[in-house]
């Protein structure tokens, strides 16, 4: 499991993470929602390591994520994959470099391109999806446990991004624990089986379900004849559609109105 | 074990990514050897200009690769990959020094070689190494903490300037004792200073303990520039 206890970081003073805790454990997905500069690729890197928090504490099975990195297969936001390699030898020479045996290297790193549907060609000829694809590949290639994407689909077209989170479903299915970030409210919505919106702190963590019904205590009441909407309490939706003289449609708040609400509340 | 494992991993990823490179290495390798005997043939024949030719190998070619090397892997997050792999920074920038003296080294020897057949000088070897180990080591240790702390692009521009600078307006080509006396102090602050001074004297057959004390100074240096350079990128 890895668990984030009261963490906390700052760059010359400005307070990036607040307090920030939260655990993913194997065999699901945990996805980090928040806008640009809220703090989301800090709380990453220091997940795995790569950043060291100014307080609190972070374990991955009871290491410390610099010890742990064995167990842990990460995707740092913006990377883009080593040039000058084949789709291949990129796998590949990550796998050696990890300490995986050079004759299996070889089968792993094939295996697991042929897997992901990239072409064996020069890195630089891929196309967005596949060379995200490849680094996905190159962090699998030990078996981890863990999976950490900062922001994996930013910038693909919805195509490589179906697939991307197709694969990611299939890894969870397959015990692997995955923490990612994102923008895409629909991408959270499709993966996550908890969600954490982070501006800074946690706002508010759950299921979806569990933040649909900590916030939808508003219904909307959409004519359809209009467009107009109408957000009645609960409680009062029985009398309120008595009253419509209009075709209507009831529904309950998607995600991206609890995003707005949480987020715009803070300001 | 494990180490040395994901090092000589590293060397090969680091051998595979510079095939693009090779007809620059071999351009290189070949241009200033080529450059260094017409220079002969039109000024004077002494160890100082040899000394300036291989403080350009052992100093530019390592300061200005390093710098721009070290950003390019933090700007396209190589960097941040490669750490991930549990691999110790020191080790992702030293499997990169390794290379930059592997491929500078056979050069550099080349040279001396070439240089015993125009110039009248006695090499001592070992001194010779060691000053060309010392000195490439602070000129990596120096790009390295530039890369770091630098955005890609003021590093390659940076390292450019100060490399040529390190070079061409320190007493590389000439001699120390042939500045003003003003000049001299002001050039023992750039580090190709003790370095091309220290060659002199090794191509000559002598070694000098106060070149070889400022350059072990310039190495201590580096040292903390390398350590606060990398503080502040975590």
């Amino acid at each position: 499991m890895i668990r984030v206890e009261n963490v906390w970081k700052s760059f010359k003073g400005k307070v990036v993470n607040e307090d920030v805790s939260f655990e993913v454990y194997e065999g699901e997905i945990v996805t980090f929602l928040g806008p640009n500069g809220g703090g989301k690729t800090t709380l990453m890197r220091q997940v795995y390591g790569e950043l060291s928090s100014d307080r609190g504490t972070i374990s991955v099975d009871g290491l410390t994520p610099q010890d742990a990195l064995e167990s842990m297969g990460v995707v740092p936001q913006e990377v883009r994959p080593m040039d000058g390699l084949r789709a291949s030898e990129h796998v590949y020479i990550m796998a050696v470099i990890k300490g995986v045996p050079r004759d299996r290297a070889w089968s792993r790193a094939r295996g697991l391109i042929r897997k992901l549907s990239v072409e064996d060609k020069s890195v630089e000829e891929l196309s967005g999806g596949n060379k995200r694809k490849i680094l996905i590949a190159s962090a699998l290639v030990n078996d981890p446990r863990y999976l950490i994407l900062d922001e994996p689909t930013t910038g693909l077209d919805p195509k490589s991004r179906r697939e991307l989170w197709d694969i990611l479903v299939e890894l969870k299915g397959r015990g692997k624990g995955i923490l990612l970030t994102t923008h895409y409210l629909e991408e959270a919505e499709y993966l996550a089986d908890r969600v954490y919106l982070l501006n800074r702190r946690v706002l508010l963590s759950g299921r979806i379900w569990e933040l649909r019904s900590k916030l939808s205590l508003k219904y909307e009441v959409v004519n359809l004849m209009t467009g107009e909407r109408f957000h009645v309490e609960r409680k009062e939706v029985p009398h309120f559609l008595s009253q419509c003289d209009f075709e209507y449609e009831v529904r309950t708040r998607s995600l991206e109105d609890i995003y707005r609400e949480v987020m715009g509340s803070d300001g | 074990m494990v180490n040395i494992r994901k090092f000589v991993g590293l060397l090969e990823l680091v051998a595979r990514q510079s095939r693009a490179y090779l007809a620059t290495n071999v351009f290189y390798g070949v241009m200033f050897p080529i450059a260094f005997i017409l220079s002969f043939e039109t000024s004077i024949r002494s160890a100082q200009v040899l000394a300036g030719t291989l403080t350009l190998y052992i100093f530019m070619n390592v300061f200005i690769g390093t710098a721009q090397s070290t950003a390019f892997l933090k700007y396209s997050g190589e960097m941040s990959l490669l750490y991930v792999t549990k691999t110790p920074r020191w080790m992702i920038v030293l499997s990169f020094v390794v290379y930059q003296l592997a491929s500078t080294l056979p050069m550099a020897v080349g040279l001396v070689f070439l240089g015993e057949t125009l110039v009248p000088i006695k090499v001592s070897w070992l001194p010779l190494l060691v000053t060309y180990l010392v000195g490439a080591m602070y000129a990596f240790l120096l790009g390295t903490a530039l890369g770091l702390v630098t955005s890609l692009r003021t590093a390659n521009q940076l390292s450019q300037v100060l490399g040529w600078t390190f070079s061409f307006f320190a007493p590389t080509f000439i001699s120390l004792q042939s500045l003003p006396p003003f000049l001299r102090f002001l050039s023992l602050l750039e580090p190709t200073t003790p370095l091309a001074q220290e060659l002199v004297n090794n191509l000559e057959g002598r070694t000098s303990l106060n070149f070889m004390l400022a350059m072990l100074a310039y190495l201590v240096v580096s040292m903390v520039l390398y350590r606060l350079a990398e503080n502040r990128v975590t």
